[in-house]
């Protein structure tokens, strides 16, 4: 059910700092970073430049979800799947793994995380089980990620978190549902779930805000956010109610207004399958995208008018990046796009949910 | 694939917008396979006859309720508990299903609030009796409160709990109370299972969307994905009776186990509404259901499924003969190994699902489209 701790951290030792090196082009530059899984059971993070070609990637134990990038560029933390317990830490330059670490008895990572503008703190969402309670998790970078502190999420279930474009601001996706290891996944608290957009200071850790949907969309679990070049947070649910209720599954909110989901011609929400897995603003600020794995497709809206741009069907995709005016995006079938383009084919591959995009 | 490309391609070069691009097949099935019959079958004679057996047990023991607050005796509790057990035993053939109809109004969770890992459900009913909550003793004020204090753990608690032999005395002054909030629970489930039957079954109902799958269909996109969801429903109530309500309650040694996290212990049920879970599971995906239309080559995974399940339901039939309570077997040796035991064919029958079935008839769920992130 869980990933085992121990062996991880013996493999990890085992392995010393010897990277698996599949350097297919060295000349790349790393340019994205996500999780896959080769074959049946081989996990492993890649780095990939921006053709998508593999520069090195490291074996790991288990299933991972998302990377944190540090805001030098030189450090990727990648964490496990939920109900995850090992996060472990890239030095992107010399392309090794020089760290690892797990969260504390009673908490596990939800799987997302992110650094502070300084890059002196790592922050992790993560579940405090017995309590039923989201926390984000603070790590100390420099003191070889020792865990100093949480501070609460206001919320059951976060998932997604980011620190906003202001450097003070963080955002967090509190997607409502109660889950216990114990459990593995199951959803424990469906008819009451109350999904929430939290924003917290980073400095004093304080409540800015808690935003909720209206009662009738509260199970509309909020997982995955990105935040426009206006300061919007766009956010994009999964829906844990009727298979046949049509949802607006895309939302957006300012500060100090309510949130706001966006109406999309019905084709291109039913393609979603009530579902999101990852949301992502291209690099120029203009173009919003949610992918749906259960559904195979990507949305993209545009950023400005919040009207739907296109819906482009994609088995099983989910992890999506920023790439120039488009995205950078990949799937469960071992393929790699470039907007519209295939640029790779690996089909003894599976993309994991999340490629993040470095810098 | 390059297909899409190319769509995807055109699409851009012409300009049109907004734009949406042809499905991409989300789920590739092997043409060979006539999956629609085994749909038409599964509605037909499994989920239909299945809600419509569990609103009969529950309008059954609605009644069964009722009578015994109308005059307590002995004879009428035992009816009423008897009558329980019938409606455990019919919720169980259908309690794989967590698609459809019991997704509306959180019908499962009204029904089978489960698990319950902090014990709310108990906390709620007790409050309910120790305050004599009057608004709990009417179905439709009742069917507003909490989930966990309308379903069956609450009327199993009224019925078998600390307290519930009150309920054959007349003497006894909180038998009243205790009583009538049991009715309005067993009116709530008949309620609610009546509902649920309905929805099953009205003329834009749930069983037409299945029988119906096709590429404008809002919830499934060809049979295919239908018998993949059954697929699915056989593989997690194997899984979770294997694990969470056999290994995880059990524990490695009887001195580990707790008993009472696995449902219906209190009515020593627990037992019983398993080989349900696992009868049905056979029915459903065994050699009579979908194990019928497995490739030639791969239908030896129906007979192997059957034959695992078999192995683990006579297992536990014989270790829960006579009255025996769920505790007490497990507390024993020789039944907490044969507990123990019963995993292994549980586990080998979640492979032939997981693997087997899926890869035979080409309904490979994607790596990010399993219950996800």
């Amino acid at each position: 059910m869980a990933i085992d701790r121990r062996n991880f951290l013996k493999a990890i030792a085992a392995l010393g700092v010897m990277p698996i090196a599949t350097l297919a082009r060295a000349d790349g530059a790393p340019a994205f970073v996500a999780a896959r899984m080769k074959g049946n059971a081989d996990f492993s993070v890649a780095v990939l430049d921006h053709a998508g070609t593999v520069l090195f990637s490291e074996s790991i134990d288990g299933r991972a979800h998302d990377i944190a990038i540090s805001p030098d560029r030189t450090v990727a933390v990648v964490f496990a799947r939920r109900p995850g317990f090992f996060a472990l830490v890239i030095d992107l330059a010399g392309r090794r793994p020089v760290a690892t670490f797990a969260p504390p008895e009673g908490r596990h990572f939800y799987g997302h995380g992110f650094f502070s503008a300084d890059g002196r703190l790592l922050y992790a969402t993560e579940n405090d089980f017995e309590a039923e309670r989201g926390v984000l998790g603070v790590y100390d970078v420099a003191a070889g990620y020792r865990r100093t502190g949480e501070l609460s999420t206001h919320g059951i279930g976060p998932h997604e978190a980011l620190l906003m474009r202001d450097g003070r601001t963080i955002a967090i996706g509190n997607g409502g549902v109660a889950t216990h290891p114990d459990y593995d996944r199951m959803k424990l608290n469906l008819p009451t779930m109350e999904p929430s957009l939290v924003y917290l200071d980073a400095v004093t850790g304080d409540l800015v805000d808690k935003v909720m949907l209206p009662a009738s969309l509260h199970q509309l679990s909020i997982r995955h956010m990105a935040e426009a070049a206006n300061g919007t947070i766009w956010f994009g649910g999964q829906y844990e109610g009727s298979e046949t209720d049509a949802v607006d599954l895309v939302g957006t909110h300012r500060p100090g207004s309510d949130p706001q989901l966006i109406a999309a011609p019905s084709t291109a929400y039913e393609g979603m399958r009530q579902y999101v897995g990852a949301v992502a603003v291209n690099d120029a600020g203009t173009r919003v995208a949610a992918t749906s794995p259960v559904g195979g497709h990507v949305v993209i809206f545009d950023a400005e008018t919040r009207g739907f741009v296109e819906s482009r069907a994609i088995a099983d995709v989910c992890g999506i990046a920023p790439d120039g005016r488009d995205f950078f995006i990949s799937d469960g079938r071992g393929r790699l796009w470039q907007g519209p383009n295939l640029i790779s084919e690996a089909p003894d591959l599976a993309w994991d949910n999340h490629v993040r995009k470095i810098g | 694939m390059k297909r899409n490309i190319i769509l995807a391609a055109i699409s851009l070069a012409i300009a049109i917008s907004p734009a949406i691009a042809d499905d991409e097949e989300v789920v590739s099935e092997r043409p060979t396979v006539a999956f629609r019959p085994a749909v038409i079958d599964a509605v037909d004679r499994i989920i239909i006859p299945g809600y419509d057996a569990l609103a009969a047990k529950a309008a059954i023991e609605a009644e069964r309720v009722s009578d015994l607050c109308f005059q307590a005796d002995d004879e009428r509790l035992a009816l009423a508990r008897e009558g329980f057990g019938a409606l455990v035993l019919a919720w169980s053939t259908v309690e794989m299903f967590r698609f459809g109809p019991v997704r509306d109004e959180n019908r499962y969770e009204r029904l089978f609030f489960w698990p319950d890992p902090r014990g709310r459900g108990l906390q709620q009913v007790q409050g309910i009796l120790g305050s004599e909550d009057a608004s709990a003793t009417a179905v439709e004020t009742l069917r507003g409160k909490s989930v966990a204090v309308q379903g069956l753990f609450a009327l199993e608690f009224v019925l078998f709990g600390t307290g519930s032999d009150t309920l054959a005395d007349t003497a006894a002054s909180d038998r009243s109370f205790r009583c009538r909030y049991g009715a309005a629970i067993a009116g709530a489930i008949a309620r609610t299972t009546r509902d649920l039957d309905d929805a099953w079954k009205a003329e834009d109902g749930y069983a037409g969307l299945m029988r119906d799958a096709g590429p404008d269909n809002p919830v499934y996109r060809s049979h295919g994905e239908v018998v993949q969801e059954l697929i699915k429903s056989c593989r997690e109530q194997t899984q979770l009776d294997q694990q969470l309500k056999l290994a995880f309650t059990i524990g490695a040694t009887p001195d580990k186990a707790k008993p009472k996290l696995a449902p219906f212990w209190r009515s020593n049920l627990t037992i019983p509404s398993i080989r349900a879970n696992l009868a049905a599971v056979v029915s459903l995906c065994g050699p009579d259901g979908i194990g019928a239309i497995l490739p030639e080559s791969a239908d030896w995974q129906a007979g192997s499924l059957a034959f695992e399940m078999s192995s683990a339901d006579h297992a536990l039939a014989g270790i829960s003969r006579g009255d025996t309570p769920w505790e007490s077997v497990v507390a024993d040796e020789h039944g907490h190994d044969t507990l123990r035991y019963v995993q292994i064919p549980l586990g080998g029958a979640v492979e032939l699902l997981e693997q087997g079935y899926p890869a035979a008839f080409g309904l490979i769920t994607g790596f990010n489209s399993l219950d996800g992130d």
